[in-house]
């Protein structure tokens, strides 16, 4: 079962959402998008009577409440109000602190099918080396233990993606999903790009998106994410091949859409591989 | 938008003489492609991708309709669709002016899709 991101389009790109119990990484410059992409996954569980857990170390819920009303999210500003979503503004800042206070604070409030937001990580990470992989790890585990969680990550204006802050929760996370803007105001000036996303099939490129009121982002994913057509089942079926790459064949067509054509090159690989083993 | 504008890279690169179509936007991030199934052309968007953005930078500061390079057989030339985006066409010597005149066709079909869909 996946975890529905909430934004227009992202879900065809990530084959279906965000797998459950995940991190999910979205990386950006300022202005990109990114707040407004956690606040639609959050609106998404609202939606679907899940509650949620916003924290910051910067913006308080007071800031929050006013975006969603700029955006027209009643919805979502009824439910940080009521409580169905718990914001904070946490004052850890330094990653040795994390398993103190903030920790706590998820545990405290997490139930079933909970999605936490962490909006952004960079002021916690931002001394971070890569010898403290492990430690950011271990807070990675100790989210997915607790619901499906999106964090955001802010890109220097270096543009460099190499800096420990950026790789390392890149290397750690489950799915990772690039913001660009080059601010030029013109068609594929604001594009949306899958990085990775583990155990999953995804899109492939750089997809348009814009940020409209009441429907915050919306992705132009004008791709059909369908399995393959029966008739293929059927050919892969009738192949005198043996059983384990039939069955691995079979599991491909089921995800996604492939041809005979592209059938008939896999067999081949495997049979040209199988007579030049000893 | 995206397969729009794949549609219209299709009816140039079912040409004999071009082995490839891709637009970049003006950072060096392709957009849309259409390229043959030529292994050797790999090797040559390597060195393409590592260029690109001077290409790119140099057309648009330059205010250039158009620009080419030649890397080994490969002709690479390079039309500005807008402000941002570039047309580039990988083509073998034996392209003929028609070549050149389709792809000039296809730039105003490209803006007409870029800029009504946005």
């Amino acid at each position: 079962m996946r975890v529905k991101t909430g934004v227009l389009g992202m879900d065809t790109l990530l084959g279906g959402g965000f797998r459950k119990n995940t991190v999910n990484v979205i990386v950006g410059a300022a202005g990109t998008g990114k707040t407004i992409f956690a606040l639609q996954y959050l609106l998404k569980g609202v939606e679907n009577d899940e509650k949620g857990i916003y924290i910051s170390f910067e913006v308080d819920a007071k800031s929050l409440i006013t975006l969603a009303e700029s955006l027209g999210w009643r919805q979502l500003m009824k439910a940080m109000e009521d409580g169905r979503i718990v914001a904070t503004r946490s004052k850890a800042n330094m990653i040795d602190y994390i398993n103190e206070d903030l920790l706590n604070f998820i545990e405290k409030n997490a139930e079933e099918n909970t999605r936490i937001v962490i909006d952004s990580l960079t002021p916690l990470i931002a001394p971070i080396d890569f010898s403290q992989r492990n430690d950011l790890n271990w807070f990675f585990e100790q989210l997915k233990a607790n619901g499906t969680t999106l964090v955001t990550i802010e890109e220097r204006f270096t543009g460099s993606l190499s800096l420990p802050e950026v790789a390392l929760p890149v290397f750690l996370a489950d799915s990772v999903i690039y913001l660009k803007n080059i601010k030029y105001g013109e068609p594929f000036s604001r594009t949306i790009e899958i990085i990775k996303h583990r155990a999953s099939w995804h899109a492939e490129g750089v997809y348009p998106y814009r940020i409209l009121p009441g429907l915050g982002i919306v992705v132009e994913c004008d791709i059909d994410f369908k399995p393959s057509d029966k008739k293929i089942l059927e050919y892969i079926n009738s192949l005198n091949i043996p059983e384990d790459l039939k069955e691995k064949l079979e599991f491909l067509a089921k995800q996604v859409e492939v041809t005979e054509k592209f059938i008939e090159k896999v067999v081949r690989i495997y049979d040209m591989e199988a007579k030049r083993s000893p | 938008m995206i397969w729009r504008l794949k549609e219209v890279l299709r009816t140039i690169s079912e040409d004999p003489s071009i082995e490839g179509v891709i637009i970049y936007r003006v950072d060096g991030v392709p957009i849309a492609s259409n390229l043959k199934e030529n292994r050797k052309i790999l090797e040559h968007l390597y060195v393409l991708e590592n260029q690109i953005k001077t290409l790119l930078s140099y057309i648009f500061n330059q205010n250039l309709d158009d620009t080419s390079i030649k890397i080994k057989e490969l002709k690479v030339k390079l039309y500005p669709i807008t402000k941002t985006l570039v047309l580039v066409a990988l083509s073998n010597p034996s392209a003929d002016f028609r070549v050149e005149l389709e792809i000039k066709r296809i730039i105003n079909e490209l803006r007409e899709i870029l800029l009504n869909e946005f």
